[in-house]
């Protein structure tokens, strides 16, 4: 097996594995997909409060408001089922020493750290999301051509990896610390800043939410798939995600050389 | 196989006085200080030999242990282990290793033993061949046909620690690692994993590092020990010497069926300790056998148990000697 099939063929049955155990609570998942549907109506019917009087806010439709706030469920739904259980288990992986073992295996030990568990309750909230995304297009009269839909396709991409490299970064920062049990609020408040778009704040937020690169989660994927994103943002976003990704490994790798185990 | 030099590793920690004025004042000035946890440790293995890793807690043996699997960065000197520097952490090098912690869980804790391994065997890339040969031996080895199928969260510890043993010995590696593998088991528990270990070596001739609380561990598995204390090496070599230098006497453990005068253990041996109807006598080496037999004969005894002093003691009895 080489490296590509052995590390999708462990992280597969790990999966299975979560699935099969979660599966078994079927009231939690059904419950689970009620509740985020709720809260995504909620969401809709919140931001038509800024609409009620005017037809656009700082260049952003109501229609195109909602592309924004789907692609916010969406991500949050990613974060929640992929990578928010692998984060959670960190602390307990350093102090119990499980990271030891491991950190013995010849296999990436980010990759198994940072996304061995899945949490199939969420797994439906992305789909949610996109289906609001979706509703948000339609309603907006936009026709949606291919090249849009490609060019949303690849933000929507770097926006996940941009996600990953902060999970990864707060890993690395779990094993520094041992006890780091709030370092998930740190992703989830990341996620959140993204739920409208970043031109709807006043500068200097609105240029820090760009550096930072909260703009990249949700308002450049949305703009492209309505056909107003600046083109030369197709190269700096896969440039982003991709420098966000090598530094958190960087960071992991670092962690590692300080990391001194459960007892030494 | 594994050569150490001038091994040192320490570790900077914080200072934490007590009371609620010294935790606030830590949360601007922290102080710290500087532990040597292994200095200057120097010693050769080679292929093939069981050597046992003793010490009190604390002594440095864990980490001298994790340096050598690569988890810690040394401070100072050089660890070569099957040719590798080990904290590269290369995979080639982390294919032939293997290291069992006992009372902490390497297999997925959530699957059951069989999926577990089944990780294993897609971490080591292990074809279906040798991978089924070498499972199928370690469930008859180990008696692990009725675990299989439970979550490893729900065996025991001592079928935890079984499956463990088979999960680290999948991919058949050249050097093991033990640190504390028979930790909390029952006297079966640890006669099977001692029994099991002692086979493997000699059916693959597999290095074995073992650190252990547990004289019996040792005395089964190894024939050369060393012993570290306070980061540094104190002993290095044969362990029946260690003991017969360190603990020139063995405990004979009599129990009564009923009581009898003190003067009755003049001659006998030092009584060391008396447990209501259990009486425990320092016999040197030598007359272990012939006191035992007196016992018998002349006193109304119910059970007589010979046995080594706990290695606590005869660890005690090296640093003594320091």
């Amino acid at each position: 097996m080489n490296g590509w099939s052995r590390h999708a063929r462990v992280l597969a049955i790990c999966w299975r594995a979560a699935v099969a155990g979660e599966v078994e609570y079927r009231f939690n998942f059904f419950s689970n997909v009620a509740l985020s549907a709720f809260w995504m109506v909620w969401a809709a019917a919140g931001a038509s409060v800024y609409f009620r009087f005017t037809g656009a806010v700082a260049g952003w439709t109501q229609a195109e408001v909602l592309v924004v706030i789907g692609l916010f469920f969406t991500l949050n739904g990613l974060r929640q089922a992929l990578l928010q259980p692998n984060l959670e288990r960190m602390t307990d992986y350093v102090r119990l020493g499980t990271l030891d073992f491991l950190l013995t295996k010849p296999f990436d030990a980010q990759l198994l750290v940072s996304l061995r568990q899945v949490r199939v309750n969420n797994l439906l909230d992305p789909v949610l999301g996109l289906a609001l995304t979706t509703v948000g297009v339609v309603l907006s009269g936009r026709g949606v051509s291919v090249v849009a839909l490609a060019a949303f396709g690849l933000l929507l991409g770097c926006a996940v990896l941009l996600l990953y490299a902060l999970t990864v970064l707060l890993m690395a920062l779990a094993v520094v610390l041992v006890a780091a049990e709030e370092l998930g609020r740190v992703s989830y408040a990341f996620v959140e800043l993204s739920r409208f778009p970043v031109e709807l704040y006043r500068n200097p937020v609105q240029a820090i939410l760009t550096v930072v690169p909260v703009a990249f989660l949700t308002t450049y994927p949305a703009a492209a798939l309505l056909g107003r994103l600046d083109p030369y943002l197709l190269l700096i976003a896969p440039a982003v995600a991709a420098g966000a990704v090598v530094l958190a490994s960087l960071a992991w790798r670092r962690s590692l050389r300080s990391y001194a185990g459960a007892s030494a | 196989m594994i050569e150490v030099r001038d091994l040192a590793k320490h570790f900077r920690v914080h200072r934490r006085q007590p009371g609620l004025r010294a935790s606030l004042r830590s949360l601007v000035l922290r102080e710290h200080l500087t532990v040597r946890a292994v200095e200057q440790v120097s010693f050769t293995i080679p292929a093939g030999e069981v050597v046992g890793f003793l010490g009190p807690n604390g002594a440095g043996k864990t980490t001298t242990l994790k340096c050598l699997t690569g988890l810690l960065h040394p401070t100072a000197g050089t660890v070569r282990v099957l040719g590798h520097t080990p904290h590269h952490r290369e995979p080639a090098f982390l294919r032939r290793i293997s290291l069992v912690m006992g009372q902490r869980n390497a297999l997925f804790w959530d699957l059951p033993a069989a999926d577990a391994f089944e990780v294993n065997r897609a971490i080591y890339g292990l074809a279906e061949g040798p991978y089924r040969s070498a499972l199928d031996e370690l469930v008859t080895l180990l008696d692990l046909a009725p675990l299989l199928h439970k979550q490893v969260r729900v065996l025991s510890l001592g079928e935890r620690m079984r499956c463990e043993l088979a999960g680290a010995l999948l991919h058949r590696p050249d050097v093991l690692f033990l640190d504390e593998p028979t930790l909390g088991l029952d006297v079966n528990g640890q006669a099977a994993v001692r029994t099991f270990l002692r086979d493997y070596n000699a059916r693959y001739g597999a290095t074995v590092l073992l650190t252990s609380h547990y004289m019996g561990d040792v005395t089964t598995l190894a024939r050369r020990v060393l012993v570290i204390d306070h980061g540094t090496l104190r002993f290095d070599g044969d362990l029946a010497a260690l003991v017969e230098a360190h603990s020139p006497h063995r405990l004979v453990r009599v129990t009564l069926r009923e009581a009898v005068p003190a003067q009755t253990w003049v001659g006998l041996g030092e009584v060391s300790e008396v447990d209501g109807a259990v009486v425990t006598l320092a016999v040197p080496r030598a007359e272990t056998a012939a006191v035992a037999a007196r016992l018998l004969t002349t006193l109304p005894v119910e059970d007589v148990a010979i046995e080594d002093p706990p290695v606590e003691h005869i660890i005690r009895a090296v640093f003594a000697h320091a």
